[in-house]
């Protein structure tokens, strides 16, 4: 009886979490250090990034491209490039709808303490469009991903 | 003036004549230091440095303290502090990421520092009703430090570790007071976390109130409020 019992909650259970993740796909996805503006994803994005490794080949292959870049490589001089592509990869995983979870600093305040214009945004912008044109990333996927980063700009963006 | 007021104003006299010889070599006076920046602006967060040039001052090291510098939104707090030598310093970690905390001597010396010398230090993200993850490191060797962070290099911080009382960090007007200093010929230097090179010394006569104004080619790196 006991055991009937349990199956019973357990399955009950099972059922609203089941419920209340398909409600919660349907929302808009929260803000979170990852985006302060999110936007929820097109379907299949993360997919269409060859998941974690694929999102993360991207951003070891973009930062280095953001260092060597004549407009905005002085930015990156002093910066933890595999970090960067690290916390890159998460974020980006996360907000295209892949199971991680970003665990670095709200985009205001990582870039708080940079001088960052509207020049330096866009041109880190043309830096990804290149790197994901480079991997044979579809140009309309292309522009998914850059629709989740591209509010962001009004945090990232100190120097008016 | 009746007689009983002249006998007191004597008896005065008298006694600050023999405090003043039993004193010693020299009267304590307070010195003022006004730091510029290479644009004329008061320069907050130097360290002013005195050093009286007679030889037979004796240095009272200041004895050491508990600090703890904070890392909180991609900063450390207070950006620069002055601790005597033997100070211990707990690196605490409130924000929500972690932070890999550096610290080497500063200029010049950090970049010829041998490898293992200064501190690095891991500290975690705080958990919310968690305390927050926090190390203590002794500091043993004077002179400044800078602090930086393995993962953000925006973040930089100092610390000047000293043996002498007479080293004080300028506040936001660019003013420092250095209490109980001996009169006399005296040595003045400046430290601050942006300059390229020491600067000469300056040598002033220390008097009983002393204020001085020191120029320096140092131009801080601008904060973000």
């Amino acid at each position: 009886m006991k055991k009937l019992l349990n199956t019973l909650i357990l399955s009950i259970v099972a059922t609203l979490a089941l419920g209340s993740t398909a409600a919660f796909a349907q929302k808009k996805p929260q803000p979170s250090d990852a985006s302060a503006y999110p936007v929820a994803p097109a379907a299949g994005l993360y997919q269409a990034f060859g998941e974690q490794a694929g999102i993360r080949s991207l951003m070891d292959d973009f930062v280095l491209r953001l260092r060597a870049d004549a407009r905005i490589g002085e930015q990156f001089k002093e910066t933890n490039l595999d970090n960067l592509a690290k916390q890159l990869s998460d974020q980006l995983c996360q907000l295209s709808g892949g199971p991680c979870v970003y665990k670095g600093a709200d985009m205001k305040t990582a870039h708080s303490e940079m001088d960052v214009t509207r020049a330096h945004f866009n041109a880190l912008v043309e830096v990804l469009q290149q790197t994901m044109a480079a991997r044979g990333i579809p140009f309309q996927r292309q522009n998914q991903m850059l629709a989740l980063l591209a509010p962001m700009y009004r945090d990232m963006v100190t120097t008016r | 003036m009746s007689a009983h007021s002249t006998r007191l104003a004597r008896k005065t006299i008298w006694t600050v004549l023999t405090l003043g010889l039993l004193g010693g070599i020299a009267q304590a006076a307070t010195v003022q230091v006004t730091v510029l920046a290479s644009d004329g602006k008061p320069l907050p967060n130097a360290v002013v440095i005195l050093e009286p040039v007679d030889s037979n001052v004796r240095l009272k090291a200041p004895p050491p303290i508990d600090l703890v510098i904070a890392q909180e939104k991609m900063r450390f707090v207070p950006a620069l502090s002055v601790v005597p030598a033997g100070s211990r310093v707990t690196f605490t970690n409130l924000d929500r990421w972690e932070h890999h905390v550096r610290g080497l001597p500063a200029g010049l010396a950090g970049l010829s520092a041998a490898p293992g010398s200064g501190f690095e230090l891991r500290l975690g993200g705080k958990v919310a009703d968690k305390p927050a993850e926090s190390v203590t490191v002794t500091l043993d060797t004077t002179g400044p430090m800078q602090l930086g962070c393995h993962l953000h290099s925006s973040m930089r911080g100092s610390l000047y570790v000293t043996n002498t009382p007479w080293a004080v960090k300028t506040n936001a007007d660019g003013v420092a007071t250095l209490p109980d200093v001996p009169e006399g010929a005296a040595r003045l230097r400046v430290w601050h976390v942006d300059q390229l090179l020491d600067a000469a010394p300056t040598l002033l006569t220390v008097i009983p109130v002393t204020a001085v104004s020191v120029e320096t080619r140092v131009q801080p790196r601008r904060r973000r409020p």
